[in-house]
């Protein structure tokens, strides 16, 4: 067990945490974005960068990815902090102005006005859905394209995507709830952003669509799990 | 080539080179930027002219020798009598005058100012205020020639760090010589190789980084064309020093000479198993591979570069945990620049306390800048470190062209500040560059005279890093995009005092919130030239004025009555039809059409036309 201090709190931490993980537990509230914990650290929305005291040394760093210490000092709160984490929001608020989370955010941290051109994007570029599907899914479906503010998450030539099985895990991690998921009433799946659409199966017992062609056909080769126990629904398993 | 087993093998080679070292042989710079300049049709011209003649006077392809605003140079040894701009027609009175010891007085270098000229290059001023020791044996050694190289003490630093030191006392001598990275961040050469060598991981990797990216600086690309045994040399020590039998030298796909040079002599230490297994009979095992970058500016940097060599997309990761811990393929990973790896031979061969004599407190050593922009001495130049910036700008690059007034210097790439006339007196080194608003970086060195407007200048380079930001992380990719909108603003007139005092905001946030090194560098130019001339950025929002007549939207083109003759040249020349007037009287321009391409100022004889 380690012993450090959060914006004067004095906590107890295991070692290999996060400074993000334990401010969480400790009730200390840090803004993120990019960050899920079933994902790695991405480090790329720099929202919950903090300032951390070693020794002699501070550095203002990510707490999503930075590793607790003995005797560290960590202040979430100075005026670089509030500098840096105001002018991210201000930015991404203005790269998509209309999204509730990112208003919500504004407000939270005092950003009264966008004084930047505004785009009409509604994706943050988070990472969460390609990062998603590789790391828990494990099937690269998604990715970047594109560089500096040219970047955007598509499927590979903007084509529908062949190892996308419209999961829906992507749209399940999206912070910012912009990939949208249509289950259809004749029993299909629309992924519109990744142009996919596949057949929903029913549930054997209770009859209610859970899950497409292709995630079954996923499930089944993965775990080698007898089809029959697989086309039941989570609720009636 | 015989397999060289031991230091005996390796001494009898180099007595065999020796003895059949000439003493007199012309050295022709051979590098890019002399082939741009002709110098492959000068080389062929003269092996041939010289076979003709039959004449005992070698030719040595060498890499550029520095002078590259005067290439092809060459110096015919051993005197040292230097020609440049050399053209295949210049060769064969160029041979007459050798055999007559005489000197062609038409090829000699002359100060553009006082047109004084110089016969041997040791008493040119551009090289007196220099001093070579990365580049020391650019003009001696032929590039791809091993036999040269060992002529010259090559593989005995290689010798004596394999054979009668430890790793632990070599990495002793580097700490102790104080070298710093050359890439540009400076960082201690001789720590990071304490702390991968303290590594227990059996796998472990050392990577030349020759990606070199900055716009002008090609110091890189001119050891691994002209020097690839000097850093191949370093790098095997390197290996040595810290267990790695691995090594990866990365260039970028823009330098097809030196990925040329560098296979060929990878190639060449293959044969003579000074790569491979049990070099030189110390038992230890190395082996380099090339690998070419895809070009993206961000590659340079140790994360992304790391990630492009995995195979991955080049961007950056955070570095809480760095490469000498989990690097390439998650094993501890020594990255160094080729520059630095270049010194490493001398380090090792004549002691870090002698490296560490030459230089200042924290920086030790020389340094390599490609002097660019409106000086007269363009080139690659070799410095002591604390030298200071006037030295180079005024001693080395022979001051402003065409008797214009200094504006400012730009070091360390685009990614440097833009430092005043004020600031000249500054040491070159790493600490007092950072603290004065600019950075050593790679050692670009970019010279600006009066006609610069540095409004124009920052959104140049912003523009740069926003099209190389790789777009991750948020303050650098929304961040960046934003400065160069309110620098084009600011540019074309339409700028507003908020927008001055933004401009410092959003560089203070990119500069510490971005993820890596091109983020948090790349604020420079833009805050540098706020903080030295923010009356310039005034001028364009407040007066709507561009001092330097840059901006187009803030400048008219007007015709001096008085100095107009009616020759009718800019008459004929505009482009848009929108001068007017009567031959041989005083002409006139349609501001309504002029669409301010400058062509009329250009083809004036008379200086009649003004910027205003």
């Amino acid at each position: 067990m380690v012993k450090l201090t959060i914006d004067g709190k004095e906590v107890e931490a295991k070692e290999g945490q996060t400074v993000l993980q334990v401010a969480q537990e400790a009730g200390i509230y840090i803004p993120t974005l990019c960050y899920h914990h079933e994902v790695k650290p991405y480090t790329a929305c720099r929202l919950c960068m903090v300032e951390v005291t070693k020794g002699k040394r501070t550095r203002f760093v990510t707490a999503c990815d930075y590793p607790v210490a003995e005797g560290m000092v960590v202040k979430a709160d100075t005026e670089r902090v509030q500098r840096c984490r105001k002018m991210i929001i201000e930015l991404l608020l203005a790269q998509c102005p209309n999204l509730p989370q990112l208003h919500e955010l504004a407000q939270k941290y005092g950003v009264e006005k966008v004084r930047f051109s505004e785009g009409e994007d509604n994706c943050i570029l988070c990472g969460l859905c390609v990062r998603t599907c590789s790391e828990v899914v494990g099937l690269n479906a998604i990715g970047f394209e594109g560089r500096g503010f040219n970047r955007r998450v598509c499927t590979p030539f903007d084509e529908p995507s062949d190892p996308c099985i419209l999961c829906g895990a992507c749209a399940y991690v999206c912070p910012v709830d912009v990939i949208p998921l249509e289950d259809t009433v004749d029993g299909y799946r629309i992924m519109e952003r990744w142009h996919k659409k596949s057949a929903l199966i029913a549930c054997s017992k209770c009859g209610k669509y859970f899950m497409t062609e292709d995630e079954f056909r996923f499930l089944k080769e993965k775990t080698g799990l007898p089809e029959e126990s697989l086309r039941v629904c989570m609720d009636c398993r | 080539m015989k397999r060289l087993r031991d230091r005996d093998d390796l001494e009898r080679m180099r007595q065999e080179a020796l003895s059949k070292r000439p003493e007199r042989f012309i050295s022709l710079g051979m590098g890019t930027a002399s082939r741009a300049h002709g110098a492959e049709a000068v080389y062929e011209t003269l092996k041939d002219e010289v076979t003709r003649r039959g004449m005992d006077v070698p030719v040595k392809a060498t890499g550029d020798h520095g002078l590259c605003g005067y290439a092809p140079v060459m110096v015919i040894y051993p005197e040292g009598l230097l020609y440049h701009s050399a053209k295949p027609s210049d060769v064969s009175d160029i041979l007459d005058a050798l055999e007559r010891d005489e000197v062609v007085d038409r090829l000699l270098y002359a100060n553009p100012l006082t047109k004084e000229t110089f016969t041997y290059e040791k008493d040119i001023p551009f090289y007196k205020k220099q001093m070579r020791l990365v580049m020391g044996l650019m003009e001696s050694v032929e590039s791809l020639s091993v036999e040269d190289y060992l002529c010259y003490g090559g593989f005995s630093a290689l010798a004596k760090a394999m054979l009668d030191m430890e790793p632990q006392a070599i990495i002793q001598e580097v700490i102790s010589s104080g070298l710093r990275g050359r890439g540009g961040a400076g960082f201690r050469t001789g720590w990071k190789w304490e702390d991968a060598a303290n590594r227990s991981s059996p796998i472990k990797y050392i990577i030349c980084n020759g990606d070199e990216g900055d716009p002008g600086a090609y110091m890189d690309r001119c050891l691994l064309e002209g020097l690839p045994f000097e850093v191949l040399e370093g790098m095997i020590i390197g290996a040595y020093a810290i267990g790695a039998h691995e090594g990866f030298v990365y260039v970028r796909k823009e330098y097809p000479l030196a990925t040329h040079n560098v296979q060929e002599a990878i190639g060449v230490l293959k044969e003579l198993c000074l790569l491979g297994n049990d070099i030189l009979g110390s038992g230890f095992d190395f082996d380099i591979q090339v690998v070419r970058g895809g070009g993206a500016f961000v590659c340079g940097e140790s994360s992304a570069l790391i990630a492009s060599v995995e195979g991955r997309v080049g961007e950056p990761r955070s570095k809480h945990v760095h490469a000498t811990e989990s690097g390439l393929w998650g094993r501890p990973t020594v990255l160094n620049n080729v520059e630095t790896l270049a010194n490493v031979p001398f380090i090792v061969d004549r002691g870090g306390e002698w490296f560490a004599s030459i230089g200042t407190k924290e920086s030790k050593g020389t340094k390599v800048f490609s002097l660019a922009g409106d000086i007269y001495n363009t080139g690659l130049v070799e410095v002591p470190m604390g030298i200071t910036l006037r030295e180079v700008v005024y001693d080395i690059g022979g001051g402003i062209q065409g008797g214009n007034a200094f504006k400012a210097v730009q070091t360390g790439g685009p990614s440097g500040g833009c430092l005043p006339d004020s600031q000249l007196g500054l040491p070159v080194d790493f600490d007092t560059l950072d603290a004065a608003g600019s950075m050593m970086g790679s050692g670009g060195m970019i010279i600006m005279d009066e006609n610069t407007c540095m409004v124009d200048v920052a959104r140049y380079f912003v523009k740069f890093l926003t099209e190389e930001s790789c777009g991750k992380c948020v303050p650098c990719r929304e961040g960046l995009k934003h400065m160069l909108e309110i620098l084009n603003r600011i540019t074309q007139g339409e700028g507003t005092m908020e927008d001055v005092d933004l401009l410092d905001e959003l560089g203070y946030v990119v500069a510490h919130a971005s993820l890596c090194g091109l983020g948090k560098s790349a604020p420079n130019p833009v805050l540098s030239t706020l903080r030295y001339f923010r009356d310039e950025y005034v001028e364009h929002v407040r007066d709507k004025k561009c001092r330097a007549g840059v901006c187009k939207a803030l400048v008219r083109y007007e015709i001096d009555a008085q100095a107009c003759t009616g020759c009718r040249v800019c008459f004929k020349a505009c482009p848009v039809d929108a001068i007017s007037g009567e031959p041989e009287e005083v002409h006139v321009i349609d501001q309504g059409k002029c669409i301010k391409c400058g062509i009329c100022k250009d083809v004036c004889k008379f200086d009649a036309v003004k910027v205003v």
